[in-house]
């Protein structure tokens, strides 16, 4: 186990209380989860390994790294998007 | 007999005499007789023409080129691959080329086996790298790094070698490569997102990291490159789409994600693509 094993699950950890809070204050409306999800997980995407990339790789390659993570975040943070969206549906077919 | 290492001498089983030889394989200067004309590297040399026959192509040492260009690109992700004359990626002192088509390590990660890095050092060349304790015999790349002790255990009887095919590929040892570990925890996690309620965002949430995570150790090992891009492309989507909720493609999503984290775990374990 490697201390740069931990910055992923570190970042999660933050993201995944926060979205919970966010969540389970029911401040928010189902219409704003898809939002809120899809860019959290892209942004904790990126984040991520934007700080995995700057401790293993050299600055050189920095141009190359930023631009691989941002198109790595982007299918991740649809995919948040689109779980938000069917979390909100789920919540307001129950209703 | 030089060594991969090209500057390190020795005498082979098969001469009388040491040869010792430049890192490129060209002949410093050799003592005695020589009973065999495979020389450098182990491979045969063509009497009075000063090239070696690798297998795929002829190999000048006076040049350190190969005479005709190579027939594949033994990984994009290394610009020295794209280069179809070169000799073990420029690097002779860590590589040889048992083929003639790509280079092979001396690692002992590898084992004696003839398959580039990636492939030598996962678990479908050597199961049984690290020899003792921690390490991974990573599938996206490498493995970790743990330091490998570079002194031979003594034995009066020749050990049995481990020369596995790419036929039968062994699944990864899941206690102790990372990626095999990153890759069970999210097919596991797809299974568990499947579940209606808390209990399937929990699944989801995980799934999400797990495949953060392996997303960026399959980028760093691209960029370090110990992959190909093929390898990178392959698993960061297999990844991606194994995370697939099921607002996206409703009751087939779960079948869709299931196979494609399958196929993530299979990849990760046997070393493939390359």
């Amino acid at each position: 186990m490697h201390t740069i094993d931990f910055v992923a699950p570190i970042f999660g950890l933050i993201w995944g209380m926060v979205i919970y809070i966010l969540l389970r204050q029911n401040k928010s409306k189902p219409e704003l989860w898809p939002r809120i999800l899809g860019f959290g997980v892209g942004t904790y995407a990126f984040l991520s390994l934007m700080t995995a990339s700057m401790l293993s790789l050299p600055k050189s390659e920095f141009l190359a790294y930023t631009v691989e993570n941002l198109f790595w975040s982007l299918p991740l943070g649809i995919i948040g998007y689109v779980g938000g969206r069917a979390y909100a549906r789920r919540r307001e077919n129950k209703k | 007999m030089t060594e991969a290492s090209g500057t390190t001498v020795g005498e082979d089983r098969f001469c009388e005499a040491p040869l010792w030889g430049y890192p490129y394989g060209e002949t410093r200067f050799t003592t005695g007789t020589m009973y065999t004309d495979k020389l450098f590297t182990g491979q045969r040399e063509e009497t009075g023409l000063g090239i070696y026959h690798y297998g795929a192509r002829f190999y000048s040492p006076k040049l350190g080129r190969f005479l005709s260009p190579d027939t594949l690109v033994p990984g994009y992700g290394n610009p020295q691959a794209w280069n179809h004359y070169s000799y073990v990626l420029g690097n002779p002192l860590k590589f040889t080329d048992p083929t003639g088509h790509m280079q092979a390590s001396d690692d002992p990660k590898c084992n004696g086996c003839t398959m580039p890095l990636p492939i030598c050092s996962s678990s479908i060349c050597n199961p049984n790298y690290p020899p003792s304790g921690g390490g991974g015999n990573g599938g996206s790349g490498q493995g970790d790094d743990e330091p490998v002790s570079s002194t031979p255990t003594p034995s009066s009887t020749p050990q049995p070698t481990n020369v596995p095919t790419l036929d039968t590929p062994d699944l990864c040892d899941i206690t102790t490569s990372r990626d095999c570990q990153l890759s069970a925890a999210s097919l596991i996690a797809t299974v568990v997102a499947a579940v209606p309620g808390p209990i399937g965002w929990v699944g989801f949430a995980v799934d999400v990291v797990a495949t953060v995570i392996a997303i960026g150790r399959t980028n760093d090992d691209y960029h370090q490159g110990e992959i190909s891009r093929t390898r990178q492309y392959a698993l960061n989507i297999t990844g991606i789409v194994g995370v697939l909720p099921g607002g996206l493609l409703g009751e087939w999503a779960f079948p869709v994600s299931f196979v494609a984290g399958l196929a993530n775990l299979l990849m990760t374990a046997s070393g493939l693509p390359n």
